[in-house]
């Protein structure tokens, strides 16, 4: 399963996003644009699906916090997602929506929630019960295993979300940080404890794949494993080739940024079956690299017994975006307006297309459009 | 001539960018730029343009194009190699030799910029074979604060430029330059501010 659409008003930074997501999107546009807020209305799904409904907006620090400025008057913010099996089928296709807003001593209440399969209605709220009972619409029933039975599969794909943006100081460092962060770990805080609890069936099989990986990336790297210090506290242990008899061994606090980030990208590829939501794995790696990074998503997303995953991707990288296998369908344009941002994808703009037609890739075709304005006058203000 | 009309430019860098955006400003001409491309260098652009010239044709917004023509021989040579056949949508123009011998057609201002004589800068630009050269030469003459670090390389380094070159000369492009004085020194300059003129009516009767 996939969200294959998604809509959102007074979201963030966007007064209205309507787009379609294909299995592999890319994010682009300039800082501040709302790359993340984007991303982040898709790990607000699972919080509510996982945490509940208010523990969701409270983790945002609030309605008001997560409403767009450019609302006027206080409206509802609108999150509706369709959901689409890999089959052409649509009568399987799940609709879920939900709106909210705050009452007036600032606590989170459900203004509507439904969920459609198909042409068929499965939930409409308010219902008769709601509205004899308020408190009620401080929850949603896709958070309550009583309520959501009919569309249980909903919920289990929510909870599968998973978001990730690995900050290596924190893998080499885990008890140093302490990070509150909706929707799991997506810091890298457990990413060993993660990785050592995985089954040793699983992991190594795994393992044996990044570690290939890792050989034709990394100079003199031979391979690694999982290793335990004295207090139990797992370790990834690398070697590298030397010219002494033995390899070289270190342990993850040695390792680069960017080796690092490659084993914990690919690592989170091969985990899991639900969406996932990378920000900027370009960081840290190399350009050649990078220009394989699409078609190495691609690969692994086909690799999932249960069919295809989804996987959006947001990204400065115009590197990553000149593969020629990328389209301008799968790559979404955001573009800030004095009030809010815009959501289109490269393919629906017509000048763009029109380069692409001719073969130009998107990460030239579309990147253009994301330079601000005024960016050659960024060195002006520290004139002496 | 009021009609508005969408373009978008491909150049080679950052400085070119600024002194395209400033010339078709000045033509008066209503046009209204929509993205630039390239800034990846002359190479980069030759490879580009039938693709830019082929999506203008089937639709996208019309292209000026601007590059320099260096050391090869004459103008239209070089067009003529870019260009096998004629395009309607895409105008191609050549700054001779480099688009730094248009910023030095404009002797009184540059040299109030850089703080330096004004007999220091050549009087016919266009005759120049390396004009960036020559400005970074008239540079390191400088008695302004901040502009020979700026625009000068180092001694010992490998770049042909200091290290702020390109955001000095903006600087001068977007503040100081006046392109009626330049376009008497510069001939090419001239030209390219006429067919920016007829590219505009040629595409502005077409609507």
């Amino acid at each position: 399963m996939r969200i294959s659409h998604i809509k959102l008003e007074n979201w963030r930074n966007f007064r209205l996003v309507d787009v379609d997501l294909p299995f592999r999107v890319f994010l682009i546009g300039p800082n501040a644009s709302g790359k993340s807020n984007f991303l982040d209305a898709i790990r607000f799904l699972r919080n509510v699906a996982t945490e509940g409904f208010q523990r969701a907006v409270k983790l945002r620090g609030g309605v008001s916090k997560i409403r767009c400025l450019a609302a006027r008057k206080k409206p509802d913010i609108v999150i509706e997602v369709c959901l689409s099996n890999s089959k052409k089928d649509s009568n399987n296709d799940w609709t879920y929506s939900l709106s909210f807003s705050q009452d007036n001593n600032s606590r989170p209440i459900l203004k509507s929630e439904k969920v459609e399969k198909g042409r068929e209605t499965i939930l409409t709220r308010p219902d008769e019960e709601d509205k004899k009972d308020v408190l009620r619409m401080s929850q949603t029933a896709l958070e309550q295993i009583n309520a959501n039975l009919a569309f249980r599969p909903i919920a289990q794909f929510f909870s599968t979300v998973h978001y990730l943006h690995l900050v290596p100081q924190i893998i080499r460092n885990p008890e140093g940080y302490a990070i509150p962060s909706p929707g799991g770990d997506p810091y890298g805080k457990d990413f060993l404890e993660k990785l050592a609890g995985t089954t040793p069936r699983t992991r190594d099989s795994r393992l044996d794949k990044i570690q290939q990986a890792l050989k034709i990336a990394v100079p003199q790297f031979s391979k690694f494993e999982i290793t335990k210090d004295a207090r139990g506290v797992p370790h990834l242990a690398a070697y590298y080739e030397h010219w002494r008899p033995h390899d070289a061994q270190q342990l993850e606090d040695q390792f680069s940024d960017g080796t690092i980030r490659l084993i914990g990208l690919l690592w989170s590829l091969l985990e899991g079956e639900g969406p996932l939501l990378l920000e900027e794995p370009e960081l840290s790696l190399h350009a050649a690299i990078v220009r394989k990074l699409a078609p190495l998503i691609h690969r692994m997303q086909r690799l999932k017994k249960g069919g295809q995953r989804q996987v959006l991707v947001s990204t400065h990288s115009v590197e990553l975006l000149m593969d020629p296998g990328v389209g301008g369908e799968e790559t979404l344009l955001l573009t800030p307006g004095s009030e809010s941002t815009k959501v289109h994808s490269a393919a629906g703009v017509d000048d763009i297309l029109k380069l692409l037609e001719q073969g130009i890739p998107v990460g030239e075709a579309a990147m253009s459009y994301t330079e601000t304005k005024n960016m050659h006058q960024l060195e002006l203000p520290f004139d002496d | 001539m009021t009609e508005q009309v969408y373009i978008q430019l491909a150049v080679e860098g950052d400085l070119d960018e600024i002194v395209l955006r400033k010339v078709i400003r000045h033509s008066s001409c209503p046009f209204e730029i929509y993205v630039c491309h390239g800034k990846k260098g002359k190479g980069f652009l030759r490879k580009r343009i039938l693709q830019y010239a082929n999506a203008a044709e089937k639709g996208a917004k019309p292209f000026i194009v601007l590059t320099d023509l260096d050391m090869q021989e004459c103008a239209p040579l070089l067009v003529g190699e870019w260009l096998p056949s004629d395009y309607k949508r895409l105008l191609l123009r050549v700054a001779v030799r480099e688009v730094e011998a248009w910023l030095m057609a404009d002797r009184d201002n540059l040299a109030r910029f850089l703080g330096i004589t004004r007999s220091i800068i050549p009087q016919n630009p266009e005759d120049v074979e390396n004009p960036k050269q020559v400005l970074i030469n008239c540079a390191r003459r400088s008695r302004t604060r901040g502009i020979h670090d700026d625009i000068v390389p180092y001694p010992e380094t490998t770049s042909r430029i200091g290290k702020n070159y390109n955001g000095r000369l903006i600087e001068f492009v977007e503040g100081y330059w006046s392109i009626e004085d330049a376009r008497q020194k510069a001939p090419s300059l001239d030209r390219a501010l006429k067919s920016i003129h007829h590219f505009y009516d040629a595409l502005s009767k077409r609507c």
